[in-house]
């Protein structure tokens, strides 16, 4: 585990459910660290003690853990930053989605440690994407999967986005864009400054 | 509009393929412009304006001229009006003889795109300005992220040197140490303490600077650990200032032999980039038998006053806290022990 999952399921907790809940879960996962620093590295285990304990105290499956983690990393006030790298992916939430195989490059760009899956948009027409999205790093097909969702809002686009079967060695979400405008969705100036 | 061949391009097209273009006749007279330059030009640009009415370009002074900036390997120029946004480019001559500039923005104006609400849709997919301004603020928030990681890890050490029982320099005990030996010293026991502080250290310092003096201080603290038993404790105490507890130990003989060795030892010059640094050594010391119960503070500030008189003796000696109900021996030679009242 790189200290970008780690940190990112800390920053997730703390926010979302408090500092209690996060002391609780790195109790639970007998993690000696008292904070994740996004910089460094971790023994890969981690992540999964620490997502494990989280999953039990939040009462969730680790699944759904990790998609809210994905729609906190987009939506939450907090992570602004990320969300407006997110934007320059495209114009609209169409073009968002076909930039996404960029994804992981662009991350990599910023944080060489950061490890992404590779993602393959594929236009399969009338607003439906099917993405593939490789297995490694487990689990990190359902942070992209909330952070899609709580991309499209951004955009104002109304979308679906499910996980389809495992297609060969890929997770298979399929996105249905409904409608492209659906509400005003968040403002995003290319210049920092402006905002 | 004929190219070399027979390509003929609309403006329309143009505006497409090159949304920063400006054309003008060779006269300077602006004819057409893309449209995301428009946008950056807002109401700085006129119909029918004079290229150098709307920019200003790094030319000899009066030069208004188009024909010299075509061709030339990069043009740079910069609006008059408003917010002096920069840009540079390069000008093409076309065959019906006007001039066509392509331009891009400076890079201190690229950040915030020289304050026009420009979106995505305003750049064609070849120009990777988009890409410069998700690098440039990617980069800005991972440096922050760096440099907030080297500050945790700064106050990290601090705390951890804060906390820790050894002085880095020279390996010995340093304050916090000698309080934890301290701590666990059995007052029921007998010990001894000595006060050692350099003479001429400074002199060293000033002479041959800080590296000379941390040799020094390194050396002497090889030297004293070497003159006592492995069950003494030698902590630094301040910048050349040691202590040394002898526990068991309050046999003044030995205590005396023990001190005029350490004089001597220190008194051996040390060798530092060629240099032979000398110094001294004034001593104090205090035994606990000489207190009906012996009180460490006391003791200490005791063994202080003793150094003291060793120091205002002449220095380069030792001199032993006396028992209250003893009168001062009558002083002898430098180097030799002699003992001090409490002051």
């Amino acid at each position: 585990m790189n200290g970008v999952t780690a940190r990112a399921l800390q920053s997730f907790i703390q926010t979302t459910y408090g500092d209690a809940v996060w002391a609780a879960v790195l109790a639970d996962s007998r993690v000696e660290v008292p904070s994740f620093e996004l910089m460094l590295n971790y023994a890969p285990q981690l992540t999964e003690r620490v997502l494990g304990a989280a999953a039990k105290h939040l009462n969730r499956a680790p699944d759904e853990v990790l998609e809210d983690l994905g729609l906190f990393l987009v939506s939450h006030a907090d992570m602004q930053p990320l969300r407006r790298l997110l934007r320059f992916g495209g114009v609209d939430f169409a073009a968002f989605v076909q930039s996404m195989g960029d994804l992981p490059e662009r991350a990599r760009m910023v944080l060489p440690h950061a490890t992404m899956p590779p993602i393959r948009p594929v236009d399969e027409g009338d607003g439906r994407w099917a993405i593939f999205c490789g297995r490694r790093p487990e689990g990190m097909v359902h942070v992209i999967r909330g952070g899609i969702r709580a991309m499209a809002d951004d955009y104002g686009a109304l979308a679906t986005v499910e996980l389809g079967p495992d297609e060969g060695p890929n997770h298979r979400l399929d996105v249905t864009i409904l409608s492209d405008h659906f509400s005003e969705g968040r403002v995003f100036d290319l210049a920092a400054q402006a905002e | 509009m004929m190219f070399a061949g027979d390509i003929t391009l609309d403006p329309g097209v143009l505006g497409q393929l090159l949304p920063m273009h400006l054309r003008t006749e060779l006269s300077g007279r602006v004819l057409s412009m893309g449209a995301t330059f428009a946008r950056i030009a807002g109401s700085r640009a006129t119909p029918d304006m004079w290229l150098f009415d709307l920019l200003a370009c790094e030319l000899p002074d009066g030069e208004v001229e188009v024909a010299p900036l075509v061709g030339a390997p990069v043009v740079r120029l910069r609006f008059r009006d408003g917010r002096r946004v920069g840009f540079r480019g390069h000008a093409v001559a076309l065959p019906d003889g006007t001039a066509l500039f392509d331009l891009a923005f400076d890079l201190v104006d690229l950040a915030d795109l020289g304050g026009a609400r420009l979106t995505a849709s305003d750049f064609p997919p070849t120009d990777r300005t988009l890409d410069m301004l998700y690098l440039m603020e990617a980069k800005s928030l991972a440096m922050r992220e760096a440099l907030r990681l080297v500050d945790r890890l700064q106050d990290a050490r601090d705390r951890a040197e804060a906390a820790a029982l050894t002085d880095t320099l020279t390996g010995l005990q340093n304050r916090r140490g000698l309080d934890h030996v301290l701590q666990r010293t059995s007052l029921g026991t007998p010990f001894s303490i000595c006060q050692v502080d350099l003479d001429h250290f400074k002199r060293v310092n000033d002479s041959y600077g800080h590296a000379a003096g941390d040799a020094v201080l390194r050396a002497v603290a090889r030297r004293l650990m070497r003159n006592v038993r492995t069950s003494d404790t030698v902590a630094r105490v301040g910048g050349d200032e040691f202590l040394i507890i002898l526990p068991e130990l309050t046999d003044i003989a030995v205590l005396d032999e023990i001190a005029l060795r350490i004089v001597a030892e220190l008194e051996r010059p040390v060798v530092h980039g060629g240099q032979q640094c000398r110094i001294s050594a004034s001593l104090g010391i205090a035994v606990s038998t000489d207190y009906g119960y012996p009180d460490v503070k006391l003791m200490i500030a005791d063994a202080d006053a003793a150094l003291y008189r060793s120091k205002s003796g002449g220095r380069a000696r030792h001199t032993i806290h006396a028992r209250p109900e003893q009168a001062p021996a009558p002083p002898g030679p430098p180097g030799t022990s002699r003992r001090s009242a409490r002051p």
